[in-house]
């Protein structure tokens, strides 16, 4: 799901638009309510506003999908295995289903499915550091922000340095399987990327202190928020606390 | 312009905490508005003897001055590094912000610089470095020309009066190394450019320093140094082909 930040950012839609803060904080709180509901009937309005949201924000749905269907699958199982666990066994050691245990399973899949959906139209219409300084917006601490921003930016310079390794040790006749030799191989190919890595963090240091870095982080002022943002984010909170208040 | 050196260093050694020694006794002065070449083998102290410019490295012995600076004092440190702007040897090093325009703008942050100010200057560097189609693209994305022009828009953005570029043409084809020739060419802060590319120190600079041992061993007008056949060979270097024939 995190290959879908900062690859969409060019499409316009009212969810790309949405003011990240407000958009932050409207989605998580339909996020918080999908995770606390327990009623059928919220779950499948959480799922088709979360659907909603998605067709609304005009991300290609083929990406979506090939993102997602591992996810799906995991669930899948799950609900399966809920939904012959739980409830009563008709014998000791018996396996069968049983309705309590289909709903049980639907109802937590259903939650879940809805939960990524809504994490997708955060995700896939706001840039990655549009989404840190609405943290830091919202009163997150501004060391944990810059630690989210420099992990996000290294994790691509480790696997591409990731990805040159790998070719060279192919390059070289390595395969990746189980074996004491190729395990031995790729621990020292680790070993290398963590050194690799400090090294790089340490140059990347020296060059925030060229260009005049003191431990704190200064950030641009962000476009303010529209009154239609604002609006935006109430409906969404009250949607969010109309689903969660649904009777079980 | 004042008469002080932009940069002047006295006899300033440096070693590394393993007990290697990178530079031995380097003296050189630099005049401001002087564009200057810095060649030397794999292991001269090019850039060793660059981070020690911007006080990142602290010279064990001898004086370095910057800008009438003192290098060795704490204090003047962040004036130094708000008046000389280093472009990294690898860009990938240097950019680390979501998108190119934050981490173009990131200097003039620093520098507390108003809004307004930061966004002049950046847009001003983008447009400079022709890099302004490429300032909502994430950093990562960008192909080695267009990485380095970004990583010189970052120094640019901080109007540094020293501009001190590390093996700027690495991994450019050759469109991107005349584009950033003809770039380096229209700047008029003093340049220290270090590069194993002699055509494009020939192109942008009218003096040339080798450098081997983290000592000076030649310094003089550009064509004259990499000319020098005996000098270039016994320093591990060659006579660039435009001046060998």
């Amino acid at each position: 799901m995190w290959s879908l930040i900062d690859h969409h950012l060019h499409v316009d839609s009212p969810l790309h638009r949405w003011h990240p803060t407000a958009k932050l904080v409207g989605i998580a709180g339909l996020i918080i309510a999908a995770a606390f509901v327990t009623a059928p009937l919220a779950v499948a309005a959480l799922l088709l506003l979360a659907g909603g949201l998605l067709l609304l924000s005009r991300l290609p749905l083929a990406v979506i999908w090939r993102r997602l269907r591992g996810i799906l699958l995991f669930l899948l199982l799950f609900a399966v295995l809920l939904a012959v666990t739980a409830g009563e066994p008709e014998a000791p050691l018996s396996l069968s289903f049983s309705a309590a245990g289909l709903r049980l399973g639907a109802l937590v899949a259903g939650k879940a499915v809805a939960i990524a959906l809504l994490a997708v139209g955060l995700l896939g219409t706001t840039s990655f550091a549009a989404l840190c300084r609405a943290l830091r917006r919202l009163g997150c601490p501004q060391r944990l922000v810059h630690v989210l921003l420099m992990t996000w930016r290294m994790n691509f310079a480790l696997a591409g340095e990731l990805e040159s390794m790998s070719m060279a040790l192919s390059a070289r006749g390595f395969r990746w399987r189980l074996g004491r030799r190729a395990l031995a191989t790729a621990g020292c190919a680790v070993g290398s990327l963590l050194v690799r890595s400090l090294e790089r963090a340490d140059r990347l240091y020296d060059a925030m202190l060229a260009r005049g870095y003191d431990g704190r982080l200064r950030t641009l002022g962000t476009a303010s928020m529209r009154s239609v943002d604002v609006l935006m984010m109430i409906a969404a909170l009250l949607l969010a606390g109309g689903i969660a208040l649904v009777p079980r | 312009m004042s008469d002080a050196p932009a940069i002047e260093a006295r006899r300033v050694g440096f070693s590394f905490p393993d007990g290697r020694e990178a530079l031995a006794d380097l003296s050189l002065s630099v005049r401001p508005g002087e564009s200057v070449g810095v060649v030397g083998p794999n292991g001269a102290g090019k850039t060793t003897f660059f981070l020690c410019l911007i006080g990142i490295h602290r010279p064990s012995r001898g004086g370095l001055r910057v800008l009438d600076l003192d290098v060795a004092d704490r204090g003047a440190l962040g004036e130094i590094r708000r008046r000389i702007g280093l472009v990294f040897q690898r860009p990938d090093d240097q950019l680390f912000s979501a998108r190119v325009y934050d981490d173009v703008a990131f200097g003039p942050l620093n520098l507390g610089l108003s809004q307004e100010e930061v966004r002049r200057r950046t847009d001003a560097a983008l447009a400079r470095t022709q890099c302004t189609e490429h300032a909502e693209r994430v950093s990562h994305h960008l192909s080695a020309g267009e990485k380095r022009r970004v990583a010189l828009a970052c120094v640019l953005a901080m109007e540094p009066e020293v501009l001190v570029l590390d093996e700027p043409t690495n991994d450019l084809d050759p469109r991107s190394r005349r584009s950033l020739a003809a770039l380096v060419g229209s700047l008029r802060q003093t340049r220290l450019i270090a590069s194993h590319d002699l055509e494009f120190i020939l192109q942008s600079c009218g003096r040339a320093i080798v450098l081997d041992g983290g000592r000076v061993v030649a310094d003089g007008p550009v064509r004259e140094v990499l000319a020098n056949a005996r000098t270039m060979q016994d320093h591990g270097l060659e006579v660039p082909p435009s001046l060998a024939r």
